[in-house]
C-alpha cells in the first residue's frame, strides 16, 4: 500500500466552495495547489536521503475545473508505508540489519498541518469576497 | 487533574485487556515499537502497535475544552501458518468504532470524559524483508480519532 492522501474538507465548507463564483475558483485553486506543493516539499525534506527512494516517489497531481480544484499527494515507494507506519523487517537491500523501526508519521502529520492552513486560507478568501463560512475547521 | 498520557494509557489498556484480541495477537500491545512478547518473553511476532499521529488542544476561556488526538493502531503479524491479521484488525475496529446496531465505544479515561472515538482511514500493507523474501509481515488497522474533555 502506498501512502496517499486526498484533500477534502468539512461539509459546510465544501458546499460553499462548490458554489464559489467561477472567478474565485482560480484563486482558490492556487491555494489548494500551493498547499499540496508545500506539503510535498516539506515531506521530501523530511525523508532520509540514503537512497533517495522515498523522496523521488513523492508525486503531486492537480486537477482544475471551472468551479473547483483538487490536489492529490502520494508516495508510490514501496518503502513509504513501512516508513510512515513502522516496520518489522530486519534487513535492507543495502545489507544493513536495522531491526524494527517505529512509525514516523511525517506524511500524515504534514498533510494535516498543511490542510489546516489551507482551510483557513480558503475561509479567508470566501470572507474577503463577502461570503459567510459556517462550521469550524 | 488531566494528564494527556492517561488517554494513551486508557487506549492501550482497552486493547490489552480484551481477551478475544489477546487470543488473536498473544504477544501484546505496544506503544510505537514492539518489545519482548508479553506471553513468552521471546521475539514478538503477533501484536498490536499504537502510536500518536497528531494531537490538538482545543482552547476555551479559562482552560482546555477538549483534546483531539489521532492514533495509528494496527495489528502486526509475522506471516506463518497461523493467520489472524484479518480477524485481529476487525476486532480492533469492533472495540474502537463499533457500527450500528452495536452501541458506540466506551472508554474509561482517568480525568477525562470520552467524546468521540472513530476510525478515519484504514492501514493495510505487507512488508517483505529485502534480503530474505520469506520473511513477511502483515500490518492492518487504521487511524482512529479520539476526542476527550477534561473533567
Amino acid at each position: 500500500m502506498s501512502a496517499s492522501f486526498v484533500f477534502s474538507g468539512l461539509d459546510e465548507l465544501k458546499a460553499q466552495l462548490r458554489h464559489l463564483p467561477a472567478e474565485l475558483a482560480a484563486e482558490g485553486g492556487h491555494l489548494v495547489e500551493a498547499a499540496a506543493n508545500g506539503a510535498a516539499a516539506t515531506i521530501k525534506g523530511g525523508y532520509p536521503s540514503r537512497t533517495g527512494d522515498l523522496r523521488t516517489h513523492v508525486e503531486v497531481t492537480h486537477t482544475r475545473s471551472r468551479f473547483g480544484a483538487r490536489s492529490v499527494l502520494r508516495n508510490t515507494s514501496k518503502h513509504a508505508a513501512p516508513f510512515e507506519h513502522g516496520s518489522q523487517a530486519r534487513h535492507t537491500a543495502l545489507g544493513a540489519n536495522r531491526g524494527s523501526m517505529p512509525p514516523n508519521h511525517l506524511f500524515t502529520q504534514t498533510i494535516i498541518a498543511k490542510r489546516r492552513q489551507m482551510y483557513a486560507q480558503l475561509q479567508d478568501l470566501l470572507v474577503r469576497n463577502g461570503l459567510t463560512v459556517t462550521g469550524d475547521v | 487533574m488531566s494528564d494527556s498520557s492517561a488517554i494513551d494509557q486508557a487506549l492501550v489498556d482497552l486493547l490489552l485487556n480484551d481477551a478475544p484480541l489477546r487470543a488473536l495477537l498473544p504477544d501484546g500491545v505496544f506503544w510505537e515499537e514492539a518489545g519482548a512478547s508479553m506471553l513468552t518473553g521471546g521475539n514478538a511476532t503477533r501484536f498490536v502497535i499504537v502510536s500518536l499521529v497528531d494531537a490538538v488542544d482545543e482552547p476555551m476561556l479559562g482552560g482546555r475544552a477538549y483534546e483531539d488526538v489521532l492514533y495509528a493502531i494496527k495489528a502486526v503479524e509475522l506471516v506463518a501458518a497461523v493467520k489472524n491479521i484479518r480477524a485481529a484488525a476487525a476486532r480492533i475496529d469492533a472495540l474502537l468504532d463499533p457500527q450500528p446496531p452495536a452501541a458506540p465505544a466506551t472508554l474509561t479515561i482517568a480525568g477525562y470524559t470520552l467524546m468521540v472515538l472513530r476510525r478515519e482511514t484504514r492501514i493495510r500493507f505487507p512488508e517483505v524483508d529485502d534480503t530474505d523474501p520469506s520473511i513477511r509481515w502483515q500490518h492492518r488497522g487504521g487511524h482512529y480519532r479520539l476526542m476527550a474533555a477534561p473533567v
